[in-house]
């Protein structure tokens, strides 16, 4: 009945450990240390690269173009919620959009709202953009808004939600009527209030700071299917030496490279830990053979065989670290709740700690690794205590 | 015969001398014998009787038990043959102190054990050490002594052919110990084979002479000659 006899063995674990729980407190603290920090370090770099994935892919776009010198803005704005205001002649817009290799083709003006108590909605990025060759916008809507008339707008949905609290919204000193909002894309578009680019004429110039007719912010492009993007991009290069080009790819570059460096930063932080882990693993269960050997030489006198030793401290250990590994899951989501608050660049964490399939996963994954880790620890004394002769062990000195 | 050992011999290195623990041990043991050893502290008892159950082996020699040959056998079977076949008492208290008395007592059964043996026996067991009455409660709230029926009732629990017993009653009162002989002797007349360490030479006085096997550094003299010399 060797099933049978490994559950029995199982509840002998169990009961030592509760018995002695004080003792191992540390070793699970430890392993709870380590499970906090994986759990942090894995939904940290999974919140950040997803962020950037999902906000080059939700774009829609193959190339996007801006001024040279607002590259990096336009960057931040598509990763994030800064407000911006830059541009460039439209004719560059007229220029690329018969490119060969170019599929579509659309523009945005972003504003920027200078005349104060203009608009009732303080957060929100003001773009121009046309309703009739854009690509961007239009695939985040529940279902097909109506068309835009004069003085109504799209708005995105963090803009979307702080409406809620205003009745009546206002642009530019005008009552504006609210047709339709995106859903939320995790980019820039989500405080944007979107209005047509034939209505920007009737906004006094005074109100819309740098902003001049014939002036455009961005253009995104499409390619098509076969299009060569390094050919585009060299003829666009060529033709607009002033133009900044970013690409799907490039897009996030400079944070991607950053989370390089705190991958690595975590990485080896975990790698210091888990040896931590493993020497505290080792010289708890060192101990703990030490100080119970006369029991094994028992346990083997009465009928154990080295299996069943090995199996009773193993399982011991691993009570252990599974207590540790579920108190560290605790304290990893914890800790990310707490930071996502406090930490500009974990703003969005907050979404990951929640409650999700990727979150359990990641938590679960972290477990597993704390508890390998303690019982890589653990198994080195316990190797050696359960090879003993059972007559040395009895003895103890 | 039951236990067979031929030219046993164990020794330990100490100090750069080798010290012979047991020394070229041939002897022969028949089911239901009851065998007491007598012999001076160091004289090589334990050794022996660990050799016999197998909880160390012999720089040369050989123990067969039932004719099993125990260098046959790897660490799995001859586990199984101590569960099974051998009961150990020892010096001294060897319960776990996490596990109730009743938990220690089936503790054997654990790891293997013969099918068909439970908490009944156990209980009759306990009955038979007279507590019964302590079957849920902890070693620890235990004396040193009922601690030590405890374990003998421990070595029972798997009706063992063999009961190996390193002075089972040094610490026990006079009353106590008489008792624990009595129940020897009735597990020996049900047919039990006993081997016992013990310097009381009353051990088992009113029954019919158990058969006396007298140690001196690590050799066997057989019959009850004189201890002092
Ligand atoms: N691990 C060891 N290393 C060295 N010498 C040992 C070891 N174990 C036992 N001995 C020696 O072997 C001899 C026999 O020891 P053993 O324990 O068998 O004696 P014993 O007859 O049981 O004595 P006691 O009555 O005191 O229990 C002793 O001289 C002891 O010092
Ligand atoms: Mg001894």
């Amino acid at each position: 009945m060797p099933s049978q006899g490994s559950h029995s063995i199982l509840v002998i674990a169990w009961k030592t450990v509760v018995r002695k729980m004080f003792r191992n407190v540390v070793l699970a603290a430890a392993v709870a240390l380590l499970v906090s920090l994986l759990v942090f370090a894995l939904l940290f770099n999974r919140a950040v690269s997803d962020d950037i994935e999902s906000a080059s892919r939700k774009l829609g776009a193959d190339i996007v173009l801006v001024p040279v010198e607002a590259l990096s803005k336009a960057e931040e704005f598509i990763l994030e919620s800064k407000k911006k205001d830059f541009y460039m002649d439209r004719a560059v817009f007229d220029s690329v959009r018969t490119l060969a290799g170019v599929k579509a083709a659309t523009f945005q003006i972003y504003l920027e709202t200078l005349e104060s108590g203009c608009c009732s909605i303080v957060e929100g990025q003001v773009i121009a953009f046309d309703p009739t060759t854009d690509f961007v916008i239009t695939p985040w809507f529940k279902q097909p808004p109506p068309p835009l008339g004069d003085s109504e707008v799209y708005i995105g949905s963090y803009v979307y939600e702080y409406l809620g609290l205003i009745n009546t919204p206002t642009l530019f000193n005008k009552k504006v009527k609210v047709v339709a909002d995106l859903e939320k894309t995790g980019t820039g578009l989500d405080y944007g209030i979107f209005m047509r680019v034939e209505d920007l004429n009737k906004i006094s110039s005074a109100a819309t700071g740098r902003y001049q007719p014939g002036m455009i912010s961005i253009i995104f492009l499409k390619l098509d299917d076969g299009a060569e993007l390094d050919a585009v991009t060299d003829a666009i290069q060529k033709a607009h030496p002033n133009t900044g080009i970013m690409t799907r790819g490039t897009i996030g570059a400079d944070v991607r490279a950053t989370l390089a460096d705190f991958t690595k930063v975590f990485s080896i932080t975990i790698l210091i830990s888990s040896a931590l882990a493993v020497l505290l693993a080792w010289s708890t269960f060192t101990a703990l053979a030490n100080e119970r050997r006369r029991e094994v030489g028992i346990l083997r006198a009465i009928g154990a065989h080295r299996g069943h030793i090995m199996k009773l401290f193993m399982a011991e250990a691993a009570i252990i670290s599974l207590i540790g590994g579920l108190a560290g899951i605790g304290m990893g989501n914890y800790l990310i709740h707490h930071l996502a608050g406090d930490l500009n660049l974990l703003s969005r964490l907050g979404a990951y700690a929640s409650f999700s399939l990727l979150n359990v996963a990641a938590s679960v994954a972290a477990m597993l690794i704390g508890m390998a880790v303690c019982l890589v620890g653990a198994a080195v004394p316990v190797v050696r205590l359960a090879r003993m002769e059972p007559l040395d062990a009895i003895k103890e000195e | 015969m039951l236990i067979q050992c031929d030219h046993l011999t164990k020794t330990y290195r100490a100090d750069g001398s080798v010290l012979r623990a047991v020394d070229d041990v041939s002897l022969g043991i028949e089911a239901r014998d009851f065998v007491i050893i007598l012999g001076h502290s160091g004289s090589g008892k334990t050794t022996l009787l660990s050799l016999i159950g197998g909880l160390t082996s012999p720089d040369s020699g050989a123990v067969h038990i039932n004719g099993l040959d125990y260098r046959s056998l790897d660490d799995r079977s001859l586990s199984t043959l101590r569960n099974r076949t051998i009961g150990f008492i020892f010096q001294f208290a060897s319960l776990l102190p996490a596990l109730t008395n009743l938990e220690n007592l089936l503790l054997p059964l654990r790891f293997g054990g013969k099918p068909g043996i439970g908490r009944n026996e156990g209980m009759e067991l306990l009955d038979r050490v007279g507590l019964a009455d302590r079957a849920n409660s902890f070693p620890a709230q235990l004396s040193g002594g009922q601690q030590r029926r405890i374990a003998i009732a421990r070595a029972f629990i798997n009706r063992p052919e063999i009961i190996l017993a390193d002075e089972p009653t040094g610490d026990l009162d006079e009353v106590t110990e008489r008792e624990i002989f009595a129940l020897f002797r009735d597990f020996n007349r049900e047919g039990v084979t006993f081997m016992v360490v013990t310097h009381n030479r009353e051990f088992g006085a009113g029954q019919e002479a158990p058969r006396t096997l007298h140690m001196k550094a690590g050799r066997i003299l057989e019959g009850m000659g004189d201890d002092n010399d």
